[in-house]
């Protein structure tokens, strides 16, 4: 692994906990969106372009080597995650 | 949202919600956050979504005008996350964004597009950033493109951010392009 700054390693921390959650929640929001307000509702479906943003940036992250060992065990988590999900965010913003 | 979700996290369902409706009801007059807001040019956007009929150059001045005076009751969670994404730097005040994001919606280059989301009736702008963001202003991983969602059925901003493509902002199906 590449030589880490402390500031590369607590932004893929941040980027991995903040991206594994949001993907991981996505079954239960696709079950609950239609309680929320109508504002609520498209704002958590624009604001996954941002989302998507970071998980460009932590892609970028990996590809570089700078990911520790627990790191590339929760990216593999992550890409896992995305990969099965990836449907019900495609029909939430579809939507 | 991601906002409210966090906000649901931190307070529960019951308080994030109240304080959510709260929020768009300032910002909308006190008006019920359920109403669709009667403003003439707001009912403009509806009609043009729903029937996809022929629209004016002057209309359309007039949705630009209105989305560059509307408020936007989540700005300042909104900058928030844009500085936690890096699409605007730390020091960037409310103001500060709050101005980029109507600068966009008045650039004259910019694009103005409407289309229905969660069934809701929605108006944006997409403008380039480096137009509008001063560079001091821009993160470190700031984006070619700037994006403002408007909500024609409660009269506020709902979103702005940066992106890096068209493609990326997942637009649905069936938007109309106005310019």
């Amino acid at each position: 692994m590449a030589q880490v700054s402390t500031s590369v390693h607590e932004r893929v921390e941040f980027l991995l906990d903040h991206l594994i959650q949001e993907w991981q929640n996505l079954p239960e929001i696709e079950r609950e969106i239609d309680k929320w307000d109508l504002i609520e509702q498209i704002d958590y479906v624009e604001e996954w372009t941002p989302t998507e943003g970071l998980r460009h940036e932590l892609e970028e992250y990996a590809a570089k080597g700078l990911l520790d060992g627990s790191q590339r065990e929760r990216y593999a988590k992550l890409r896992r995650l995305v990969s099965e999900h990836r449907p019900i965010l495609e029909r939430l913003r579809a939507s | 949202m991601r906002y409210a979700r966090s906000l649901r996290d931190i307070m529960g369902p019951k308080e994030a919600k109240k304080w959510m409706e709260k929020a768009v009801q300032e910002a909308s007059g006190g008006r019920k956050a359920a109403l669709l807001s009667p403003h003439p040019v707001d009912r403009v956007i509806r009609e043009v979504i729903q029937s996809s009929g022929p629209i004016s150059a002057s209309q359309i001045d007039q949705i630009v005008a209105r989305m560059a005076q509307v408020e936007f009751p989540t700005v300042k969670q909104h900058l928030a996350k844009r500085i936690r994404d890096k699409q605007w730097v730390e020091t960037t005040a409310e103001e500060e964004y709050l101005r980029d994001l109507r600068s966009a919606i008045l650039n004259s280059g910019a694009r103005l597009v409407v289309y229905q989301r969660r069934g809701g009736n929605m108006a944006a702008v997409l403008a380039n950033t480096q137009e509008i963001v001063a560079k001091t202003r821009r993160g470190s991983r700031w984006q070619p493109l700037l994006f403002v969602a408007y909500s024609a059925d409660r009269g506020i901003i709902v979103s702005g951010y940066q992106a890096s493509a068209l493609e990326e902002i997942s637009i649905p199906k069936g938007a109309q392009w106005l310019k």
